[in-house]
């Protein structure tokens, strides 16, 4: 297996997916870039006409901006060894004063980078939970197995490039996202805050200090991590979709059925088929790691989780080997 | 002469149905091969297990390879359009072009070109947006640039007008075959690729009924044209098949003497078309009741 055929073959998945993997996540970052542009553009107006409120919190390192016309500029600072809280100064200097605290600029920016990071999640979940359902069943279902199946390269190959799709091309394409968001919010900040006259060196030293262009890849890492802690249930879309004759998703949401039967046969019965219980244990196991799920929650592995991820891989892994075998076995609808 | 496709003995069973029934089959290098047979005789099997697209029980050797086992090496070396191998509809021209490029070790992309320049096809072309003789067009475009040593086209021209599946082929002919390449076409339009052929098989019932050179037929099959008077005298020869014509009876025989049949009427070596018709009923065969 050459580079070459593994690059041809996600240049495949990408043409077919432009409008879920690149197209879409694209607009709405574009989106929350414009919506950037258009708030330093309004507040800027508002610093003009007074009307400016700005908290900086050291204590969570959160900004907040709102307008409060009929108290006109305040600057307001928690932390513990400094509280001015409703002095009033000058528009400018409230401003400058904010953003001289060393994490304020930086906060700004990550709240940036949040704001797109959250909207991206929810794309790309519905985008991946979609593409891992039909992306063995499309194929099949239009006929045009047979031209892949034509060319020299393995279902195996095939297979884990679209997995490969969804646990590490879109983490991937959402951290180049973030970073652009981040990098491009840190120049607006720039010219932002410089035009009003607030020292370059500020900016600079909160950025070099502060976390805004490391979070995105620590999202990156926790991405990747809670995707893999879901390859049980990616792996069963995989196949599910490769199994699937007509609608995937039907069959797909048969695990709540027999979650249901289990229950009942649990009820009236007093049979236990188990199914509830190994559902609740890995249930257990992401509650276990749900800091890797949780956007601004920090994570970090620790020994006791190596088992349950290892299980994790090992059931996804099953599943997915399933997948393959199938397509190479039972390809035809 | 070293053999293409080599089977032995190769048998396929969905279910209760037999689909291949212990196939014996040999096709040497640069041949054209017909493999005809009417639907459900197992020809689509087949090819499906030379092409390594299903596993069959029995020893099938293509090009030294297990088609099932080594389908990736295998296909470095064979290529195929199905009648169901569609290309999928949201690729770009360019993209198929990409694609096979990437992943095709013998792939051209000069031969591609070069062929699609004979087309109205353009490289922003969707194939969602060609018509069905335009996307095979692209499809064997795609596929004819691929130096490979055998080609298996399972129905090609399904769907397509006359002036698509005369152009199909003689592009076949014209910028693909040579003596190292190898051919298995499937048709139910056994007269369009009657002339192209140089070896038939007709399978029916999941066997091989016959497996014939194009050169060896008129030594062995002819057709007498006989009128009334000369029907029961043709009879006795014992034809294969027979059928009424215009002002008399048409009869197919196979290892007969020519000179005894010559003496009756006219001979002629019988069209596949008609030769696949003899040979797939064999309730005719004695010409009784007709």
């Amino acid at each position: 297996m050459n580079s070459k055929v593994l690059t041809t073959q996600f240049k495949r998945e990408f043409w077919e997916n432009k409008i879920s993997f690149l197209v879409t996540p694209a607009l709405v970052s574009a989106l929350i870039l414009l919506v950037i542009i258009c708030a330093s553009l309004f507040s800027g107006s508002l610093l003009k006409d007074g009307s400016f409120h700005f908290t900086y919190n050291s204590a969570d390192e959160s900004v907040q901006s709102t307008t409060s016309p009929e108290n006109g500029p305040k600057l307001k600072i928690n932390d513990s060894s400094q509280t001015v809280a409703g002095a009033p100064f000058k528009k400018i200097d409230a401003v400058t004063s904010v953003m001289s605290e060393p994490g304020a600029f930086d906060s700004m920016v990550m709240g940036s980078m949040y704001v797109n990071c959250a909207f991206l999640y929810l794309i790309f979940s519905i985008v991946m939970a979609s593409y891992s359902l039909r992306c063995l069943f499309d194929d099949r279902k239009n006929k045009d197995i047979l031209f892949w199946r034509s060319m020299p390269l393995s279902e195996t190959t095939n297979v884990l490039v679209k997995l490969a799709m969804v646990v590490l091309a879109a983490p991937i394409i959402m951290l180049a996202l973030n970073m652009l968001i981040t990098v491009l919010s840190i120049l607006i900040g720039f010219v932002f805050f410089g035009y009003i006259g607030v020292k370059m060196s500020f900016l600079l030293a909160s950025i070099v200090h502060g976390k805004s262009l490391y979070i995105p890849f620590q999202i990156f890492y926790e991405l990747v991590i809670s995707l893999l802690v879901s390859l049980p249930v990616i792996g069963f879309a995989f196949f599910v979709s490769a199994l699937s004759k007509k609608a995937p998703f039907l069959m797909f949401a048969s695990p709540a059925l027999l979650a249901l039967a289990d229950l009942s046969l649990r009820k009236f019965f007093g049979l236990n088929i188990g199914f509830i219980d190994l559902l609740s244990v890995y249930f257990g196991v992401i509650v276990q790691m749900k800091s890797a799920f949780i956007l601004q929650e920090s994570f970090s592995f620790d020994h006791a989780m190596i088992l349950p991820f290892i299980s994790c891989l090992a059931v996804g892994g099953l599943f997915i080997a399933a997948a393959i075998w199938l397509r190479n076995n039972r390809y035809e609808i | 002469m070293e053999s293409i496709i080599h089977a032995q003995g190769i048998c396929k069973n969905y279910g209760k149905k037999i689909a291949l029934d212990k196939v014996d089959l040999k096709i040497p290098a640069g041949r054209i091969v017909g493999l005809i047979g009417p639907n459900g005789a197992g020809k689509t099997t087949l090819l499906k297990g030379i092409l390594g697209l299903s596993s069959v029980d029995g020893n099938l050797q293509v090009l030294g390879l297990n088609p099932f086992t080594d389908r990736v090496k295998l296909l470095e070396d064979v290529s195929f359009i199905a009648d169901t191998a569609i290309l999928p509809r949201w690729i770009k021209v360019s993209e198929a072009l990409d694609y096979v490029e990437g992943v095709h070790p013998k792939f051209s992309r000069e031969k591609a070109m070069a062929f699609l320049a004979k087309t109205n096809i353009t490289l922003n072309d969707k194939v969602k947006n060609l018509s069905k003789g335009m996307a095979t067009q692209l499809h064997l475009a795609l596929i004819m640039a691929i130096d490979s040593k055998l080609l298996v086209l399972d129905e090609p021209t399904l769907g397509l007008d006359i002036i698509y599946r005369k152009q199909f082929y003689e592009s076949l002919l014209n910028d693909y075959y040579d003596a190292q390449k190898t051919i298995v076409i499937t048709t139910h339009q056994v007269e369009e690729i009657e002339g192209i052929l140089t070896d038939l098989v007709f399978i029916n019932n999941g066997k091989i009924i016959l497996e014939m050179a194009m050169e060896d037929l008129p030594n062995v099959f002819a057709e007498l044209q006989v009128d009334a008077n000369n029907k029961e005298a043709a009879l006795t020869l014992n034809p294969i098949h027979i059928r009424t014509i215009l002002g008399g009876f048409s009869m197919i025989y196979e290892n007969a003497n020519i000179a005894s049949l010559q003496a009756l009427g006219k001979t002629t070596t019988p069209s596949v078309a008609d030769l696949f018709v003899a040979k797939m009923q064999p309730a005719t065969t004695s010409g009784r009741g007709v």
